[in-house]
C-alpha cells in the first residue's frame, strides 16, 4: 500500500504507507480520511527536504520505538545518521523543522542532538558566531546572568 | 537558528550538557528564557561532572523549582576519590609519585568515611545531600532515578530516607557501578520496597541488601516488577583451593528462596543475576526437578547472568536453566578470564567450547545467546586475587 505526499512546491511523492506513517501527523491524517487516492498536502515542507525526510524514514523503517526517556537520551547518533546530518546549517534546521511539523520524534531527536553537539564546549560568544545570533541582552542583564553563574566561568 | 520555535530550541538545549548550558543561557534573551524554563528540567540528565560542579548544578536547577519526573546522573566523580588509591591494593605503592594522595578512604566503612571527610574539611557531601533532597522533596511526580558509574560517595547522602517519604510514584531505580551503597542492609531495602509500591524496574546493585528475608518479601511489596537485578553479597564467597584461612561465606540468599521467588514473579520480563551462588550447576539441577517445566517466571524473556567471583556454569547447568525457562528470548553471559583464575571448576577453554556448541545447537531456535568474555575486572575480583595470593 502506498501514500501520495505533496510538497509545498507541488512535487508529488509516492511512498510506502509504513514509511509515511513514521510521521505521526500523516498517520493521524490517514486514520481520519481513510483510504483514498488524493495526495496529502504538506505546505510546510519543500521537495528537497521531504526527499531527505523520506530517505531517513526508509532507512529507519524497522527501528523499535522507544518511549523510555533515559534510553532516548543516552543513545549516541549512529554512523548513518551522522552522515545523513552532514548538511549545511540551513538544511539542518529545515530538517528539524520538518521533523517537528511532521511529528517524527526520533528524527527530531537526531537533529537536536546534532545541533547540541555543535554547541558543546563553546562559549556564549562562539555560539552566537556559529548560528549568527544577535545578542539582545543589555550589558546590565549580561552582567546579572554572569553573576548568577559566576562559579561556572572558566570551566 | 532564529527560525526555530521556543519549543524546538528547548529540545536542542535539553541536549546541551552543563556547564555549557550556562554559556547557552547568555547567548540572547530567548536563549536565557529557554534555559531557565522549569519545564526543561522535568527530565534531568547530568554527566561527567566533578562533585563540586554537580553540587552547583543541582543548586542552580533547584532554584528554578522544577517538578522533576526523572533524574539521571552518570559518570560523575569526586576528584578526591579518583586520587585515592587504596593503599593495600596498589602495586607500586613505594614508587607512587608524591602527588598521589594515599588514603584508605575507599576501604573504610561509611561512618568512618564521614569522619575522614570531616577531618579533611570537605563540606561538599553535606551540600550534595542538601540540594539533592530539596530537589526530590519538591518533586511530587518523580518516577525514575538512575545513578550509574559515579565515583561519588553516595552513602553520604540521605537519598533513600527521602525517597521513603516522597517516592510513592517511583517506578524505576537504577544504581550500579558507583562508590558507596545507598541500600546497605536488607532492612533498608525492605523500607524502600514498602515505600515504593509502584516499582517496575529495579536495576540496583545492592549486594548487601539481598537475602532470604528481603527477596521473599518482594513479590508482595513489589507486585508490578518487570525488570530486576539481583546481585549477591560481596562478602567473600567461596571455599576454593582448600585453604582453611579463606573466609567461607554461606550465601545470604538461599537456593530455596530464590527459586520460590522466581515462581512467584509471573510479570518479570527481564532479569540480571550477578554472582548469585544459587545459580550453580547443582542448584539449577535441583530446581529443574522441583519445578515443572515453564512454571517459574512465565513472562521472563531476557536473562543476563554475570559471573565474576562465582563458579561458571557448565553445559548441564545451562540446559537445566533453559529447561526451567523455555520462553527465554535472550540469554547473555558476562564474565572475564579472571573469573576462571579465582574460582575452581571449569577451565576457560572448556567454557568457550561449551558456548560455541550451545550457539550451534540453538542456531535455528529463536533464542539469542550472547557470550561476553571481556568484562572489566571488578573490585571484588581484585580483592579476592590479593587474598588468594596471600593465602597461597
Amino acid at each position: 500500500m502506498s501514500v501520495r505526499l505533496l510538497s509545498s512546491d507541488s512535487e508529488d511523492f509516492t511512498v510506502a504507507k509504513e514509511v509515511a506513517e513514521r510521521s505521526m501527523l500523516i498517520k493521524n491524517m490517514l486514520e481520519d480520511v481513510g483510504d483514498n487516492d488524493n495526495p496529502i498536502p504538506l505546505p510546510n515542507v519543500t521537495a528537497k527536504i521531504l526527499r531527505k525526510v523520506i530517505e531517513w524514514c526508509e532507512h529507519h523503517l524497522g527501528d523499535p520505538v522507544t518511549n523510555d526517556e533515559n534510553e532516548r537520551r543516552n543513545t549516541e547518533i549512529d554512523e548513518w545518521d551522522q552522515k545523513f546530518m552532514e548538511v549545511d546549517q540551513e538544511t539542518l534546521f529545515d530538517i528539524i523543522l520538518a521533523a517537528n511539523y511532521l511529528d517524527i520524534k526520533p528524527l527530531l531527536d537526531v537533529g537536536c542532538k546534532t545541533v547540541a553537539n555543535m554547541i558543546k564546549g563553546k562559549t556564549a560568544e562562539e555560539i552566537r558566531k556559529i548560528f549568527n545570533i544577535v545578542n539582545d541582552l543589555t550589558p546590565e542583564e549580561e552582567a546579572q546572568i554572569r553573576k548568577e553563574n559566576e562559579w561556572a566561568e572558566d570551566r | 537558528m532564529d527560525r526555530l520555535s521556543l519549543d524546538v530550541l528547548q529540545q536542542v538545549i535539553s541536549y546541551i550538557p552543563f556547564p555549557t548550558r550556562w554559556q547557552a543561557a547568555m547567548v540572547s534573551r530567548l536563549w536565557y528564557q529557554a534555559c531557565h524554563d522549569p519545564y526543561l528540567y522535568q527530565h534531568i540528565h547530568l554527566e561527567n561532572l566533578e562533585l563540586a560542579d554537580l553540587v552547583h548544578v543541582l543548586q542552580w536547577i533547584q532554584r528554578l523549582q522544577p517538578n522533576i519526573r526523572s533524574l539521571s546522573m552518570r559518570h560523575c566523580y569526586s576528584s578526591l576519590l579518583q586520587r585515592c588509591v587504596p593503599v593495600r591494593y596498589s602495586d607500586d605503592y613505594q614508587n607512587q609519585s608524591p602527588s598521589v594522595l594515599h588514603t584508605q578512604i575507599r576501604a573504610l566503612a561509611a561512618p568512618q568515611r564521614e569522619a575522614q571527610y570531616q577531618a579533611l574539611n570537605i563540606d561538599l557531601y553535606h551540600q550534595l545531600n542538601q540540594h539533592l533532597l530539596q530537589l526530590v522533596n519538591m518533586s511530587s511526580r518523580l518516577t525514575s532515578i538512575a545513578i550509574e558509574h559515579c565515583n561519588i560517595d553516595w552513602a553520604m547522602t540521605a537519598l533513600i530516607p527521602s525517597l521513603i517519604n516522597h517516592g510513592a510514584n517511583l517506578k524505576t531505580w537504577i544504581y550500579h557501578s558507583n562508590f558507596g551503597d545507598l541500600l546497605p542492609t536488607a532492612d533498608a531495602l525492605q523500607a524502600f520496597m514498602t515505600a515504593t509500591p509502584n516499582m517496575t524496574c529495579f536495576l540496583g546493585h545492592h549486594p548487601d541488601a539481598i537475602n532470604d528475608h528481603s527477596v521473599s518479601l518482594m513479590p508482595r511489596l513489589w507486585p508490578l516488577l518487570q525488570s530486576m537485578q539481583l546481585a549477591c553479597t560481596n562478602t567473600l564467597p567461596f571455599s576454593s583451593k582448600g585453604s582453611s584461612s579463606m573466609p567461607v561465606a554461606t550465601s545470604p540468599l538461599s537456593s530455596h528462596v530464590f527459586y520460590q521467588w522466581l515462581a512467584a514473579s509471573p510479570r518479570l520480563q527481564s532479569l540480571e543475576l550477578v554472582d548469585l551462588h544459587c545459580l550453580s550447576d547443582q542448584d539449577l539441577q535441583s530446581a529443574a526437578l522441583a519445578f515443572p517445566m515453564a512454571t517459574v517466571a512465565t513472562s521472563l524473556r531476557h536473562l543476563r547472568i554475570a559471573k565474576f567471583v562465582t563458579e561458571p556454569l557448565s553445559n548441564a547447568g545451562i540446559n537445566h536453566l533453559l529447561q526451567l525457562l523455555p520462553r527465554l528470548r535472550t540469554l547473555a553471559y558476562d564474565t572475564n578470564i579472571d573469573c576462571f583464575r579465582i574460582t575452581t571448576g571449569l577451565p576457560p577453554q572448556q567454557v568457550a567450547h561449551l558456548w560455541s556448541s550451545l550457539a550451534k545447537q540453538h542456531a535455528a531456535s529463536p533464542l539469542d545467546l550472547r557470550m561476553n568474555w571481556h568484562q572489566p575486572v571488578t573490585m571484588e575480583q581484585t580483592l579476592l586475587s590479593c587474598q588468594l595470593m596471600a593465602t597461597q
